[in-house]
């Protein structure tokens, strides 16, 4: 059952987080945070995408035939990603070098059209809109600190300030397609833990 | 019957709406993305060409209408050089092994020759096609004059190709060769063009 406003859009921060606790969305994650700035485009980007397909899909729950209903969240979906790509055309051109081929892949981001079939296509659009906030900013912040860790040990530098000092050993590993998934498995595991310890 | 009318509709009218919301803002940002493509992706290979140039090649630059019923817009970047035009460089396209790849091609206008290229696009094979930007390749145009043909060795010109990937290699002696001929055709042009600026 949904609960208030503030509700529906704190669990995304927390009890359904992704790509840690609702374990979603992991391609781009793992992809996208080799370096703090690309994780926080990226997620900036999904975060527009979902409140928006989030709000239009919960506008037309009543009006989509049941059978069509995943052909209609794609075009919705689309849509605003195509939109947010112009858009970074437009102002962010080295970003959107930077980022490539995954703002395209945000459509098929499992995030987006799961919270459309699961969420919002069953309830109201101010609820919808508030799940796609708390889970587009629980993602944006959980891809930007999955950067910053990974560029602070494999690069020395985080949002390219350098932090470690000049002597420091890259460990490249980090920014390498291992280190994302070694990375990634630490972190949920970490987040398991604390999560079991709150819960006892 | 009536099931199915009714999905067809509702598909049709969100196509619909999507289709015509992104053509506004395609419209909407279409100046912008121009201006962003010319700095970002232009830029770099324009600079590379034109290097040494006293002027801001991109801040210079003199939209050419060509063709027969002047429809063709390109933009001509020029490069001044002791107060006086030394070259002028604009992109030309030619037909790779994935694609088209886009050409900045400088030629000296008083010599009538090349000052060198640049590699804006293309869509080649990583680590074979794609060596066409290095400067071991791009360094065999830097002045060639015009009056020879610009093709890879294997046809009989004088162009040293990437090994194993000719298709590339040729696509840009294309697209050089193409320049050459839009220069020839227009050099009045472009030059009263420049000195009006």
């Amino acid at each position: 059952m949904p609960g208030s406003l503030k509700e529906e859009f704190v669990k995304g921060l927390w009890k359904e987080l992704p790509p840690f606790r609702l374990v979603l969305g992991l391609c781009p994650t793992l992809a996208v945070t080799k370096a703090a700035d690309t994780g926080l485009g990226m997620g900036i980007a999904a975060t527009f995408v979902l409140v928006f397909s989030n709000l239009i899909v919960s506008m037309l729950r009543n009006v989509i035939p049941s059978k069509v209903r995943i052909a209609c969240y794609i075009v919705v979906i689309a849509t605003f990603v195509v939109i947010t790509e112009l858009v970074m055309q437009a102002f962010t051109y080295p970003l959107y070098q930077q980022l490539g081929i995954f703002i395209p892949l945000i459509v098929v981001n499992c995030i987006i059209l799961g919270r459309a079939e699961a969420f919002a296509g069953k309830n109201g659009p101010m609820l919808s809109a508030a799940d796609g906030l708390g889970i587009g900013i629980g993602f944006t912040v959980s891809l930007t600190f999955l950067g910053a860790i990974r560029e602070l040990f494999g690069n020395g530098t985080v949002f390219k300030q350098a932090i470690m000092g000049a002597g420091y050993e890259p460990f490249t590993f980090m920014v390498e397609a291992p280190g994302a998934f070694v990375c990634l498995g630490l972190l949920l595991g970490m987040m398991n833990i604390v999560e079991a310890v709150r819960t006892r | 019957m009536r099931e199915i009318l009714r999905m067809i509709v509702v598909l049709a009218i969100i196509t619909g709406v999507s289709g015509l919301l992104l053509a506004f803002v395609n419209q909407g940002t279409q100046e912008q993305r121009k201006a962003q493509i010319l700095k970002y992706v232009k830029g770099p290979a324009i600079h590379d060409v034109l290097s040494g140039s006293e002027n801001e090649p991109l801040d210079d630059l003199l939209e050419l209408k060509a063709g027969a019923g002047e429809e063709i817009l390109t933009d001509i970047f020029p490069a001044y050089k002791e107060g006086k035009l030394w070259a002028v460089a604009f992109e030309s396209s030619g037909k790779g092994f994935g694609g088209d790849i886009g050409v900045i091609v400088g030629i000296d206008v008083t010599s009538d020759s090349l000052v060198g290229i640049g590699i804006t696009t293309h869509k080649e094979t990583p680590g074979l096609g794609s060596r066409v930007e290095e400067s071991g390749f791009r360094i065999g145009f830097k002045g060639v004059s015009l009056g020879q043909p610009v093709k890879v060795q294997a046809d009989g010109g004088g162009v040293d190709a990437v090994s194993g990937a000719t298709i590339s290699s040729r696509g840009v002696c294309e697209a050089v060769t193409q320049a050459a001929g839009f220069y020839q055709q227009n050099k009045e042009k472009i030059l009263a063009g420049l000195k009006n600026d």
